[in-house]
């Protein structure tokens, strides 16, 4: 088993006292929090710091965890080992109260005991003894070409399930989950009856997966609408052009009018998203960007030359000179 | 840890909504916490009656959640949970806004 230094999880001293815990645990709370917190591994890390303020902010729990963390021996793989004769004053007789954030350690248990199972009280509100197992909640990344046409994916997580002696015990769960044509990001999934069990004769809880986008090398997306940004050349911008491009259902043609310049926008009906309930559908919105040649030919720049006289009048820098 | 399962879930059910008891069930909430959550616009109702009429989608579900782990988690209360989703809410639309515009610059 793993031993779990609590001060150091916490960015404490030994010595530090009950204010210096609290307020270190506030602000690692507020960085590590899943739903607010950016770093990777948020969620085992507000676990992790939650278990080492439970441990050190009563009094007698922290100088049990003192005793112990003195006295047990470390084995050479770096594995901990509570001395032979370990019995904590405080295991089997206390209910914990999980927070929703998840289950304690090992570690945990195997100092200040498990409780028969550990099961969790949500929200302040005692469990009854057929209590709804909890939701999880979880986020698949798509390819937009995936969201389009919809596919299947597999996803795993750790779930909190009671073993044969009703210990609460964390178990890698896989499903294999085919995700419906159209879905847009933000969208939630349900899988009825995937989440966590429930306790009794107490219903298991949902799985609810957040659909993400992940980035796509050429299409942006806006709500139903899908953007793309299309390079032409400032010959086809000024004599216009027919272009294929690309659109999340293969490639169509749009035109081009004449005299198009950076940044006008076309709009192709119909190649977005489905939008809520597959009724409408968004567009695919195209904008220009013309591009120029690094360089030129002889040639080209003797045609440049000669288009600079022929087009002396226009001045695109006119707002400058009021 | 144990070994894995596969499930394969043909119809993700998605579009299911659930009623002010069910949410209540699921949340592990009381009516009235519910009902303070609504009037502080933490999370909306598909549609507004009276509350006894109410129906909640999956995305109210979530939010709601969220909320309750974010008030537990780091102690605040139902307006400063309504306000950290507002910004975190706005926060997340302004980076799509960012992402969204970069990927339409000239690529240097």
């Amino acid at each position: 088993m793993e031993f779990k230094d609590y001060y150091k999880i916490l960015g404490v001293s030994e010595q530090a006292d009950a204010s210096e815990i609290k307020a270190s645990y506030r602000k690692l709370a507020r960085k590590y929090h899943p739903d607010v917190s950016k770093e990777a591994n948020a969620e085992q890390q507000f676990k992790e710091v939650g278990e080492a303020y439970a441990v050190l902010k009563d009094t007698e729990k922290r100088a049990e965890y003192d005793l112990l963390r003195q006295q047990g021996t470390r084995r050479a793989d770096g594995g901990f080992q509570p001395p032979p004769d370990w019995q904590s004053s405080q295991a089997d007789h206390r209910q914990y109260s999980h927070s929703s954030s998840g289950d304690f350690s090992d570690f945990f248990y195997s100092i200040f005991g498990a409780n028969g199972g550990g099961f969790h009280q949500a929200d302040g509100f005692q469990r009854q003894a057929n209590q709804r197992g909890r939701d999880m909640h979880h986020k698949i990344a798509l390819f937009l070409e995936e969201a389009y046409a919809g596919c299947q994916r597999q996803i795993s997580f750790l779930v909190f399930e009671p073993d044969q002696n009703g210990f609460s015990r964390q178990r890698e769960k896989t499903l294999n989950v085919k995700i419906p044509a159209g879905v847009t990001q933000g969208q939630h999934i349900r899988l009825a009856g995937q989440g966590e069990a429930g306790v009794g004769n107490g219903k298991a809880g949902d799985l609810l997966l957040e659909i993400e986008f992940a980035p796509h090398p050429y299409f942006a997306v806006n709500g139903v609408n899908i953007l793309l940004t299309l390079p032409v050349t400032c010959w086809e911008a000024a004599l216009g052009a027919t272009i294929e491009v690309p659109t999340i259902s293969g490639k169509v043609k749009v035109k081009v009018p004449k005299g198009a310049s950076s940044g006008n926008k076309l709009r192709i009906k119909g190649k977005g998203l489905l939008g809520k309930g597959g009724k409408t559908s968004g567009d695919q919105i195209v904008t220009l960007q013309v591009h120029l040649p690094k360089t030129h030919s002889a040639e080209a720049e003797a045609l440049y030359r000669q288009l600079s006289e022929c087009e002396a009048n226009f001045n695109p820098r006119h707002v400058f000179e009021r | 840890m144990t070994k894995s399962e596969i499930v394969v879930i043909e119809s993700p059910s998605e579009y299911r909504i659930f009623t002010l008891e069910e949410f209540c069930e699921r949340c592990g909430a009381h009516v009235d916490l519910i009902v303070e959550m609504v009037e502080y616009g933490i999370v909306e109702p598909i549609e507004q009656p009276s509350p006894s009429d109410w129906y909640f989608n999956s995305h109210a579900l979530v939010r709601l959640q969220r909320a309750q782990r974010l008030m537990e988690g780091l102690e605040l209360n139902l307006s400063g949970v309504a306000l950290t989703l507002e910004l975190l809410d706005e926060i997340d639309d302004l980076q799509k806004h960012i992402a969204i515009l970069k990927s339409q610059l000239p690529s240097s």
